[in-house]
């Protein structure tokens, strides 16, 4: 185990989250999870980015990345809930009203 | 306690803005039946008292607080910019949402959320608090965007906008994350000074790239434009207003504190690769907005041709074009106040715009509003001697000195595609009649399109003083 | 040399649960994959003795977001099979931007020499969650702050998206209950003596 091996992990996770988005085009709650995964891997690359030069500026930033993504997860939770309740979906098909 | 005093010296509009929250919220509690007024004067008060504070307030010109924190004059100006739109803005809201039946007193925090992140935004120094502050900006957005509960469109719209912003935001911070992994430092002034130094890493242009990525998204350019559209169409008008003004303010200042001033030296890498999209963006919005039947979509698409000449002229690798980038800005602002600022008052009179075809017989019921509209899409097609003829002038210009003639020749030439669909809208008032006409009375809301056009019209014609004000800022 | 097992054992889960979270069809399995995921992240950043981050992972995802996931998941009532999940057309789109990335990014680390800076830095605290506490609190205090309005932000953005208020509920009125004065209450009678029935 090295440090470096690290931000192999960010980066493998970074491509399955973003190979996520893709495939799964049809069920938004797991769009929002992928995003999820997208933060996790910014999270490795700054902690292992921390302990390299020893600095302490990525930990703090992992910190704030934690406290913005609870606040955006449950901002895009209730925008999912207002449209669930207008469509009875959540599946991207169904967002079909505007067009052109 | 001395730590404390330092920041606060700084930070009086931020904390006169943060005080005004506190007391918008408490007051938004307390009131049973007028909320939606108590909100609304609460928050007008906290704006005057933030542009009173920028316009006559004791600064010491540059403060820098250990790398978190800066100010300098410009600055002041772009936030006072910013805070006089952002009253504005308020002002016009009323009347859209005086129609409104649900809970509406919320509306007005978020603009001021958003006011304060536009702020933290421009004073930031290092990473970390000017990502901050754009998701400030930016879950504000998403949230009034979604705002209109009562309407499938509006949920829509935002969850999309919602979706595609997170995706860009995750891009942001994992290109903020290699920067920081080839510079060891978040904070501006030493990422600036490692990519002065000869040997620039891969991590440091791939980190940066993934920037690139945030920042075409939320000015809403080329390839990822694709909430533009639709939000102008889901939300509620002043929203639509929001995201033409102050979230173009916003996302010149991404482009302009990470690109220009942070990864000056790299400009080799990001500026033809920004010239580019911001020529598509022009083409593209402008020919794509030809199809359009919805008015409001049509706004969208002509947006996203404006965002491409504000765009074009940042991307000039000398920097030259920031002034004339920040004019356009400023002077679209203006142009969609007008804009927008007739829809609100139209539909205040239940004159509900969507198609084309509800501006028929418009001179009828309104000759006012039909010149007032006139003038603005004049502007916005850039006919002299209007204010947006001059904006559009100087960035051709700066263009041409800088060697760009092509470029310059394609805008032109999207220029002119732009003006047969504004001159379409131009008919429809004008031309065609309906058989069922509505007497629209001027009334309060009035006020600010007419303001709006009146500076469009005037400075237009003596436009020195303010383009040098404007250029003078940046 | 048990450190080294647990890392690949971790990292082995770790990528198992992702897959597992793009390529369930049943929404709530992935949201536990996730969750296996975040466990796993948390053992790893162990390893690299951010203990305190690795700590809130879990007490702020696993506890918090996750469970607001499920939880939603569960409120929508989302039927398995309402859309066949048929592996979209872009699949090989997908698929291929993400080996272009793999790809980019190990060429740029491969290509990059980060090097250790400072032999002992401020990461050689024993007490990891006390140095972050001093960093926060003197070099970002402002940020702090500003994250208290995001979360804020938060709340007031999910209540206002979500809350519905019926009419006619008999309910308990809080603004109303504070907002009532004197007169609405109370009615001072003159009562004169000698008229009464």
């Amino acid at each position: 185990m090295s440090v470096n091996d690290y931000f192999i992990i960010s980066i493998f996770l970074f491509a399955i989250a973003v190979a996520g988005i893709f495939i799964n085009r049809k069920n938004l709650i797991l769009i929002l999870m992928c995003v999820e995964l997208i933060l996790l891997s910014v999270n490795f690359n700054f902690i292992a980015f921390s302990e390299i030069y020893q600095d302490f500026s990525g930990q703090i930033f992992v910190f704030f990345i934690l406290t913005v993504a609870a606040a955006e997860a449950a901002i895009g939770l209730a925008i999912l809930i207002t449209l669930f309740r207008h469509k009875k979906s959540i599946y991207i098909d169904d967002l079909n009203e505007l067009k052109g | 306690m001395d730590l404390f005093l330092n920041y606060a010296q700084g930070m009086i509009p931020e904390l006169i803005l943060l005080s005004g929250l506190c007391i918008t919220i408490i007051g938004i509690s307390f009131s049973a039946k007028n909320e939606h007024f108590v909100s609304y004067s609460a928050s007008v008060l906290t704006f005057l008292a933030v542009v009173m504070n920028l316009l006559i307030g004791d600064f010491s010109p540059n403060v820098n607080l250990i790398n978190t924190f800066q100010t300098s004059d410009s600055i002041l100006s772009v936030k006072f910019i910013a805070a006089i739109l952002m009253l504005a803005l308020t002002m016009q809201s009323r009347f859209s949402l005086s129609n409104y039946k649900h809970k509406k007193g919320e509306f007005y925090l978020f603009l001021q959320i958003s006011l304060l992140g536009i702020f933290i935004m421009s004073s930031s120094a290092n990473l970390l608090i000017f990502y901050l502050g754009l998701e400030l900006v930016a879950l504000s957005l998403y949230t009034l965007v979604g705002f209109d509960r009562s309407s499938s469109k509006a949920a829509e719209a935002s969850m999309k906008f919602y979706v595609l912003g997170a995706i860009a935001s995750g891009f942001l911070l994992y290109g903020i994350s290699l920067v920081y992994g080839a510079t060891g430092s978040i904070v501006f002034s030493r990422v600036f000074d490692m990519t002065s130094s000869q040997e620039i890493s891969m991590l440091m242009i791939i980190g940066m790239m993934f920037i690139l990525i945030a920042i075409i998204f939320k000015f809403g350019a080329f390839p990822l434009f694709h909430w533009v559209p639709d939000t102008y169409e889901g939300g509620m008008l002043p929203v639509s207003l929001l995201l033409a003004s102050l979230s173009k303010v916003a996302s010149f200042i991404f482009f302009f504190v990470l690109l220009h001033t942070v990864f000056r030296n790299l400009n080799e890498y990001w500026s033809p690769i920004m010239m580019t999209l911001g020529v598509l963006s022009v083409t593209y919005g402008n020919v794509v907005a030809l199809k359009q039947s919805n008015l409001r979509r049509l706004i969208g698409y002509s947006t996203i041709g404006h965002v491409g000449f504000i765009i074009v002229s940042l991307s000039l690798a000398s920097g030259n074009g920031v002034g004339e980038a920040w004019l356009y800005t400023v002077v679209y602002a203006i142009m969609s106040f007008a804009l927008f600022g007739i829809l609100i008052s139209l539909s205040s009179h239940n004159y509900d715009i969507h198609n084309f075809v509800d501006l028929k017989g418009l001179y009828q019921s309104s000759p006012l509003h039909s010149w007032l509209i006139l003038i603005v899409i004049f502007s916005m097609a850039g006919i002299p001697p209007l204010l947006g003829f001059h904006a559009k002038l100087l960035i051709l210009q700066e263009l041409i000195i800088s060697n760009y003639l092509s470029v310059a020749i394609i805008l032109v030439i999207a220029s002119l595609i732009a003006a047969y669909y504004y001159l379409k809208v131009i008919w429809f008032v004008f031309f065609e009649s309906s058989n069922h006409t509505l007497k629209i009375r001027q009334s309060a809301s009035d006020f600010i399109p007419i303001l709006a056009c009146l500076i469009l019209v005037l400075i237009g014609i003596f436009p020195a003083i303010f383009i040098d004000l404007m250029l003078q800022i940046l | 040399m048990v450190t080294d097992l647990v890392f690949f054992t971790s990292v082995a889960i770790l990528m198992i649960s992702a897959m597992g979270v793009i390529t369930s069809n049943n929404p709530v399995h992935s949201a536990l994959f996730l969750v296996s995921c975040f466990f796993q992240s948390s053992v790893l950043w162990l390893l690299l003795e951010a203990e305190f981050l690795a700590i809130a992972l879990i007490v702020i995802y696993v506890g918090a977001v996750m469970v607001l996931f499920l939880y939603v998941v569960m409120m929508l009532d989302i039927r398995k099979n309402q859309h066949k999940q048929s592996v979209s057309s872009i699949l090989p789109i997908g698929i291929g931007i993400s080996i272009l990335f793999i790809a980019e990014l190990i060429f740029a680390l491969s290509g990059t020499n980060v090097v250790q800076t400072r032999d002992t830095g401020v990461l050689s605290n024993p007490n990891n969650t006390e140095a972050l506490g001093i960093e926060l609190y003197t070099n970002y205090l402002v940020e702090f702050e500003l994250a208290s309005i995001i979360l804020l932000l938060g709340i007031i953005a999910a209540i206002s998206l979500t809350l519905h208020r019926r009419p006619g509920l008999k309910k308990q009125e809080i603004s109303q209950q504070v907002s009532v004065s004197k007169k609405d209450r109370l009615k001072v009678v003159q009562v004169r003596s000698g008229e009464g029935a």
